[in-house]
């Protein structure tokens, strides 16, 4: 597959301390890649030196099989869309008046019309940005990234802080654009967000890569168990229960079984029930996220 | 190229449209102008202390009785600081003579006085002729003044009144038979104009306006850009950053200009001004100006983000060098600390410099000081503003 980015070796220091201590990654194309890791973890400090906003201390870019020495070439520069973390747009001007602006600093690019119709804003083309809701801004602020119509696009927290309807609008816009051929590096906190949009997955913590591949594969080797959560009634005593189970605990009103073969455990409850007489409400299957994966790989939560 | 013009276009866009904006560069200034000449336009009128120009082409340090440097005493002794003085003096060489007229010319000063050379050995060739009854012309003092206007036309009657006094002392006293002095008054031709209160703070206004805008409209609206990531977003793209500084500024300074037309239209049209609006030195030089003031803007907008912050900074900035610009009043009698302040003050060059190219009067600070001193300033936020990063990568 084709290299879109190879990072060897990055680092960046701010004075003393080292913000990236040395990440390799490659990134190919048409992929969605998740740069993944806690607030303050460095990830904002890659994507910006990826962007060309910040220097990086030492290490190797190459970006569209050029390297990169210094300043993000220009020739680059039109060949990547960028959304920054922070959504704010110039005061008193209009959608497509943004747009136009942005057009002027690009060879080659988008009719704003078309631009605005992709994130489905075509409509709002006349309005101020202070009047869109928070969805409509990011979807805004998507719009000003294609304007040169990119081949990467890189997104930065594109969902942070938005409503769960406005986060799936994005997420939908995001998974359009990979179908349309572009390659996306997008830095997140939300694993869900990750598991559902990545095909590979990078895991940094503290400035350090911890673990890199697909989420089904990091999740496979350290999400941990499964859990299935179910309530029955009558409530059984502890000791019945412990006939189903080892590794059963009752919390609240239902009850956890932990285990790694699903469908063996969903059969013995279901046999199970049927031998006391319970009859069985609200059950469910609790699979291991990339949550787990973090916890398991760095012994704290995501967003601790 | 049509990146500036974008940057230009949207950045201009986005002022006309903030009323904040247009409050602080259009209309404040507008209505300063308006309240200042309401309230200041007949002040001081009353006032019958004239500024006289004194020339002595006498020699100072003649033998014998010097009769210039008594004449000179007794016009000290009515003139300011003394008690109901009704003179403020100042004394030039005979060689600066043309800049005395000018300066009458130009409402600085209301009449000049030139005692001749030959003045000593007249009163003196009078007394001794009158002591033996010989009859004899007076000497003469010529008194220079404008006959159309009101001040300088009284200013050379109360000369006039202040030799007969002396005239008559001398006879009364030293029983002198015949005046001893004589005026001979001239006129130095057409007056320039007649600067109102109109007159001298429109082009302070108009400096003030362009400082005002400079800050405003720069230093706020950066420091958000800054803080809001949209630098860093115009960054991120090919965009060449001195296209987007090129475009941002003349944004400003075409504002600036439509605040120097609307406030010069203003003055002439509505506050019957007689100030030169065309003139092209003082659209160059208000240009010039406009330039210097932006770069102080860019360095605010630099140095802090938060809008608290930059509020203060500005007015911290613009308060005192407004009021030590001399933009209200005219500035003297100041103590040698404020001093210090508006020598280094470029809006108190940039205000003596417009009044003079509007044709108000006379710069009170050589025309290559207005020059140097905004330059000087301009070549410190250049060097300032280089260290900064605005733009640049970190």
């Amino acid at each position: 597959m084709e290299k879109i980015i190879t990072v060897k070796n990055l680092k960046k220091m701010y004075g003393s301390f080292e913000a990236l201590k040395g990440i390799d990654i490659e990134v190919y194309k048409g992929e969605i890649f998740g740069f993944l890791g806690p607030n303050g973890a460095g990830k904002t400090s890659m994507l910006e030196i990826l962007e060309g906003l910040r220097r990086p201390s030492d290490g190797e870019i190459h970006m569209f099989g050029k390297e990169v020495q210094g300043d993000v070439l220009p020739e680059l520069k039109e060949r990547i869309g960028v959304v920054l973390q922070q959504t704010s747009f110039l005061d008193h001007l209009k959608v497509k008046e943004i747009l136009e602006l942005f057009t002027s600093f690009f060879k080659k690019t988008l009719v704003i019309s078309d631009a605005l119709k992709m994130v489905d804003l075509e409509e709002k083309s006349n309005d101020y940005p202070e009047n869109l809701s928070g969805g409509q801004r990011q979807r805004l602020a998507i719009a000003i990234s294609l304007i040169n119509d990119p081949d990467l696009i890189f997104l930065d927290e594109p969902t942070t802080g938005l409503d769960p309807q406005s986060r799936e609008s994005i997420w939908d816009l995001i998974e359009k654009l990979k179908s349309n051929g572009k390659t996306i590096f997008l830095t997140t906190h939300y694993m869900e967000e990750a598991q559902r949009l990545c095909d590979r997955i990078t895991i940094i913590d503290h400035g350090e890569v911890i673990e890199m591949g697909t989420p089904e594969k990091l999740i496979m080797k350290y999400g941990g168990e499964s859990k299935i959560d179910f309530a029955c009634s009558p409530t059984p005593s502890i000791e019945v229960l412990k006939g189903l189970s080892e590794n059963i605990q009752r919390i609240d009103d239902h009850c956890r079984i932990t285990t790694k073969n699903i469908t063996k455990t969903l059969e013995d409850i279901v046999l199970w029930s049927k031998k006391y007489n319970f009859s069985l409400t609200n059950v469910f299957l609790i699979e291991p996220t990339l949550e787990d994966v973090f916890l398991n790989l760095t012994g704290r939560e995501l967003r601790e | 190229m049509k990146e500036i013009w974008f940057f230009f276009k949207t950045h201009l866009l986005s002022d006309m449209r903030n009323k904040r904006a247009i409050f602080w560069a259009l209309i404040f200034p507008t209505l300063l102008l308006f309240i200042l000449v309401l309230t200041f336009t007949n002040m001081g009128k009353s006032s019958l202390n004239f500024k006289v120009i004194i020339i002595n082409e006498a020699s100072p340090t003649a033998k014998g009785v010097n009769y210039a440097n008594s004449l000179v005493k007794a016009f000290k002794s009515i003139s300011y600081p003394n008690k109901g003085a009704f003179f403020t003096l100042t004394f030039m060489k005979p060689d600066n003579i043309n800049t005395a007229f000018k300066k009458v010319e130009y409402s600085e000063a209301d009449i000049v006085i030139v005692i001749p050379k030959t003045f000593n050995l007249e009163v003196m060739r009078s007394v001794l002729l009158s002591k033996v009854g010989i009859s004899f012309a007076s000497a003469k003092i010529n008194v220079f003044y404008l006959p159309n206007e009101a001040s300088s036309s009284l200013a050379q009657g109360v000369v006039q009144g202040a030799m007969d006094e002396i005239n008559s002392y001398v006879i009364s006293k030293l029983h002198y038979k015949l005046k001893t002095f004589t005026i001979h008054s001239k006129t130095i031709g057409e007056m320039m104009k007649s600067p109102s209160y109109t007159d001298f703070v429109s082009p302070g206004i108009i400096v003030m306006g362009a400082f005002t805008s400079g800050l405003l409209l720069i230093a706020p609206k950066l420091a958000s850009m800054r803080r809001y990531g949209i630098m860093k977003k115009y960054a991120s793209t090919p965009a060449k950053s001195h296209f987007f500084f090129l475009g941002f500024t003349m944004s400003k300074i075409f504002t600036m200009l439509i605040q120097y037309f609307l406030l010069a239209f203003l003055a002439i049209y509505v506050l019957n001004s007689s100030i030169h609006i065309l003139s092209i030195e003082a659209i160059l030089y208000y240009f010039f100006i406009c330039v210097a003031y932006v770069l102080i803007g860019f360095d605010i907008g630099s140095l802090v983000s938060g809008p608290t912050a930059v509020g203060a900074l500005t007015s911290f900035i613009n308060l005192p060098l407004e009021f030590l610009a001399g933009i209200y009043f005219p500035l003297f009698s100041l103590p040698w600390y404020v001093n210090i302040f508006v020598y280094a003050n470029p809006l108190w060059y940039s205000t003596n410099a417009m009044r003079q190219l509007m044709g108000v009067g006379l710069s009170a600070t050589p025309m290559w000081m207005n020059i140097l001193v905004p330059s000087l300033w301009m070549l410190a936020s250049l060097i300032f503003l280089s260290t900064r990063r605005i733009w640049k990568r970190s």
